[in-house]
């Protein structure tokens, strides 16, 4: 009983560092992002350097994880949410990559004149990041329903990703001076969309952990 | 042992014992030494019947042979009313009162009766028992007598039936049993009623009292059972009432500090111990996005901020000789939210140290704070380079180093380009001054749009022949006349199809139209310009704010057009706002702003 409520008490341990992290993530993802849309280098530094936190924290999880793993043995549903964490972690540690990708990119960009305003890429921002927050939440709350949804999003995702491709390389070509410019925004816009992937693996994670079921590859479980 | 039964079987064993002590203790007694007084009595009786047989015995002595004896027995037996037998010494019965003659020969040997055996040993012997003769119980008593005559020597025996008491006694011995036992059935029953009797009251107590164990406080007790539970049931009827007075008072404060944290416009989280989240108040579930359950979990789990997490664990991590200094920090929830977080210790004796984090929402706060310093910043800026050119040309004129009248010239128009740059920006912030003090509007009368229009585009019409801009105008073809002052709508107008111009691409169109909506008219400016980036557009109306600093084309601006603009629409009781892209679109902006319609009187 006692070694039991030690168990559970581990686990419960274990999902609050996951949401530090994903905390943490989360945070970097917004800044780098107002980094680039407002153009301020201070916050560009500030995620780059976030980073290693981040990472630490990673293999702290993943430490922990692998204890469980070998001292409990775990079963069943207990075992998929050790796994489904592990799987998570190495997500949020790609999605605060790519945030670290967005600040090194504005902090050329900034440097530079200002290209055109970019709603597409502010909706590209709006949706990963939503993602992101709606796959966190869902991991949270054990909300598969949540998590479909995520999976659902990532086309609008992908598709904002092309439109933006051809966005910039029709502005390449009309504005030769641009093009390092465009290219650095379209590498912005891939990170983005890099990040709606994550975002879809973890949600695809919370519905291993919930249902046991692999929906990977696919949106429906 | 005595103390688990119910009372009514404690009632019973009382009863049961008191009866058993008053009823059978005393007869069982009394009827040892009654028969053994009988028995005494009886024996004492015998002996004297048998002397008195024995002496009649000598003195009617000598008998010719056994059947004079047999007569002489009978008729002593008949007067005395006992049973005298003569037994010879070899034990063979001679005669017998109580037996014919004839059947004497067949009785059998006496000679080992207990009293005959014992009158040969002392003379004298007695004994009690069963006669199977006379089917009674007797009581035999025997004297060796000398013989005489035609009669041996042997004993003398006379037997005498115990009283007739004494077999009453026996009757009643098990009439009495009979007796006990219809009294403990009957104990039985009067126990039951009794207990049932006092069970009843002391039952409604017993409710009374549960009731006020499970929070009918108002209950009180009116009946007990007997006088010793009466001090029982004012004990209970007092503690009922101070109960329900504590209970009323919690309530009663409960009720206050959950009015103060339901009005509260901070955000309140209650932790315990264990760092879970045991209330919140109405304000934080408003801060909360998509507020999941919160009760029981950590506060990382509903508000996703690891410093808060991490202050929250450092707070509880302070013990009672070392308390931690209430907590304070700042977080950024998603879409500029910003919170200053308070923390405290929550000192509870029964569960540990426990927290409360309040939320005091900065966002607004923030935003002024840096509108403010923006203005100054701006103001500051925006006064200086102008005036640094102005300074720099007066300087360079005063030594004298111009060559010819014309540089001077031109070095004067410089100058005043600059101090009429000046003197508009002034004329701008005075303006602002002015529309922010008034809310009102004084002189709002009915004014045609198309000419506020016309004369708008005539005066930033030098600006759309450099760039080639057209105005398009889709307003409709009667007169349209809307409430408001008409220089200033004139303003309005002119602001936005500068900015249109001014942003908008070389060759492109400008488009003003309208549209009827509830509250008046909607005018719409749109240009095919680059467009304002979505976070930018709250702020577009601030006075200074103007986009992307280091754009080129904004030589001349101060970024006080659109507040004005602001201050004006509302001043009018109507909106401004805009949308980029428009709806639809992909690039370009659309200006809208309402008006009232003018009454067509
Ligand atoms: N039609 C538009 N298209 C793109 N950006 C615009 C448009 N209108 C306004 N803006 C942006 O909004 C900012 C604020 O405009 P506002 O009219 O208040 O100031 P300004 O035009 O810079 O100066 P002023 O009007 O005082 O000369 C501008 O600096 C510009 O960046
Ligand atoms: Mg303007």
């Amino acid at each position: 009983m006692e070694v039991r409520k030690r168990f559970s008490q581990e686990l419960d341990d274990l999902k609050l560092e996951v949401l530090r992290m994903a905390a943490l993530t989360e945070h970097a993802l917004t800044k780098a992002l107002r980094a680039f849309f407002e153009r301020d280098s201070d916050l560009a530094e500030e995620v780059v350097a976030s980073d290693e936190e981040i990472d630490l924290l990673e293999v702290d999880i993943d430490k922990r994880c692998l204890r469980l793993l070998a001292l409990e043995q775990p079963m069943a549903r207990d075992l998929r949410f050790i796994i489904g964490c592990m799987r998570i972690c190495i997500n949020l540690e790609r999605i605060a990559d790519q945030a670290v990708n967005i600040a090194e990119r504005a902090l050329y960009l900034n440097q530079r004149p200002a290209l055109p305003h970019q709603p597409l890429m502010e909706r590209l921002a709006a949706t990963s990041v939503d993602m992101f927050k709606q796959a966190v939440s869902a991991f949270n709350i054990g909300n598969t329903q949540q998590a479909s949804k995520v999976c659902q999003m990532d086309d609008a995702a992908d598709e904002l990703n092309l439109k933006i491709l051809r966005h910039f390389v029709d502005y390449m070509v009309a504005e030769v001076r641009a093009v390092e410019r465009a290219v650095y925004s379209i590498i912005v816009s891939r990170c983005l969309e890099r990040c709606g992937d994550h975002a879809t693996n973890v949600a695809e994670a919370v519905v291993f952990i919930v249902e046991g079921v692999e929906i990977k590859h696919h949106c429906e479980p | 042992m005595f103390r688990k039964l119910s009372f009514r079987s404690r009632l019973l064993l009382s009863f049961w014992a008191v009866l058993f002590l008053a009823l059978l203790l005393p007869s069982l007694y009394y009827r040892k030494t009654l028969s053994e007084e009988i028995n005494a009595d009886t024996r004492s009786n015998a002996i004297h019947q048998l002397n008195l047989a024995y002496w009649l015995l000598s003195q009617d002595q000598p008998f010719q042979n056994a059947a004079s004896l047999q007569v002489w027995c009978k008729t002593l037996g008949d007067h005395l009313g006992t049973r005298i037998t003569y037994v010879a010494s070899d034990g063979t019965v001679i005669a017998d009162s109580q037996v014919s003659f004839a059947q004497v020969p067949s009785m059998g040997n006496h000679a080992n009766r207990p009293e005959i055996v014992q009158a040969y040993k002392e003379g004298l012997g007695t004994s009690s028992r069963y006669s199977i003769t006379l089917e009674r119980n007797l009581i035999y008593a025997a004297r060796k007598s000398d013989g005489g005559g035609a009669i041996p020597a042997g004993v003398i025996r006379v037997a005498v039936p115990f009283l007739e008491v004494k077999r009453k006694l026996d009757r009643l011995g098990r009439n009495l049993i009979l007796t006990v036992l219809l009294a403990f059935g009957a104990t039985i029953l009067i126990s039951y009623l009794f207990a049932r009797q006092l069970e009843a009251p002391l039952r409604r107590m017993i409710r009374a009292a549960e009731g006020i164990g499970s929070g009918d406080y108002g209950k009180r007790i009116r009946i007990s059972p007997g006088q010793e539970f009466s001090p029982l049931s004012h004990a209970i009827n007092k503690m009922a009432k101070s109960i329900e007075k504590q209970i009323h008072t919690i309530t009663e404060q409960k009720q206050q500090l959950e009015a103060v944290l339901n009005g509260m416009a901070e955000g309140v989280m209650v932790l315990d111990s264990r760092g879970r989240i045991r209330t919140v108040n109405p304000a934080l579930a408003r801060i909360i996005p998509h507020p999941p359950a919160s009760i029981g979990r950590r506060p990382l789990e509903v508000i996703l901020s690891s410093e808060l997490q991490q202050a929250c664990d450092q707070v509880l991590a302070g013990s009672d000789e070392l308390p931690v200094q209430p907590y304070n920090l700042e977080i950024s929830l998603g879409e500029g939210r910003a919170f200053d977080v308070n923390i405290v210790q929550l000192r509870d004796r029964q569960e540990g140290m426990g927290a409360i984090v309040v939320f005091h929402d900065i966002t607004q706060l923030k935003r002024l704070e840096k509108i403010r310093q923006d203005f100054v910043a701006n103001v500051s800026h925006e006064l200086r380079t102008p005036l640094t050119s102005i300074k720099g040309y007066a300087e360079t004129l005063l030594a004298g180093r111009t060559e010819s009248p014309d540089s001077t010239r031109d070095f004067l128009q410089v100058i005043l380009k600059h101090a009429n740059q000046m003197s508009k920006m002034v004329d701008d912030l005075l303006q602002l001054a002015r529309l922010e003090a008034r809310q009102q509007l004084s002189e709002a009368v009915a004014v045609d749009v198309a000419t506020a229009l016309n004369s708008a585009w005539k005066a930033c019409s030098s600006l759309a022949e450099a760039k080639e801009v057209r105005l398009e105008k889709l307003l409709p073809e009667d007169p349209l006349l809307v409430r408001a002052d008409a220089e200033q709508l004139e303003q309005v107008f002119r602001n936005l199809l500068e900015n249109a111009v001014k942003y908008g691409p070389s060759g492109g169109t400008v488009r003003v139209s309208c549209n009827f909506g509830p509250e008046g008219v909607v005018f719409q400016v749109r240009d095919e310009g680059p467009g304002i980036p979505s976070q930018a557009q709250p702020r577009i109306f601030e006075r200074f704010y103007r986009v992307e600093k280091n754009r080129a084309n904004q030589e001349g601006s101060t970024g006080l057009g659109l507040a004005i603009c602001r201050h004006i629409i509302q001043n009018h009781g109507g909106e401004i706002w805009v949308e980029s892209p428009p709806q639809g679109e992909a690039e370009g902006s659309a200006f809208f702003f309402t008006l009232p319609l003018a009454n067509k009187e």
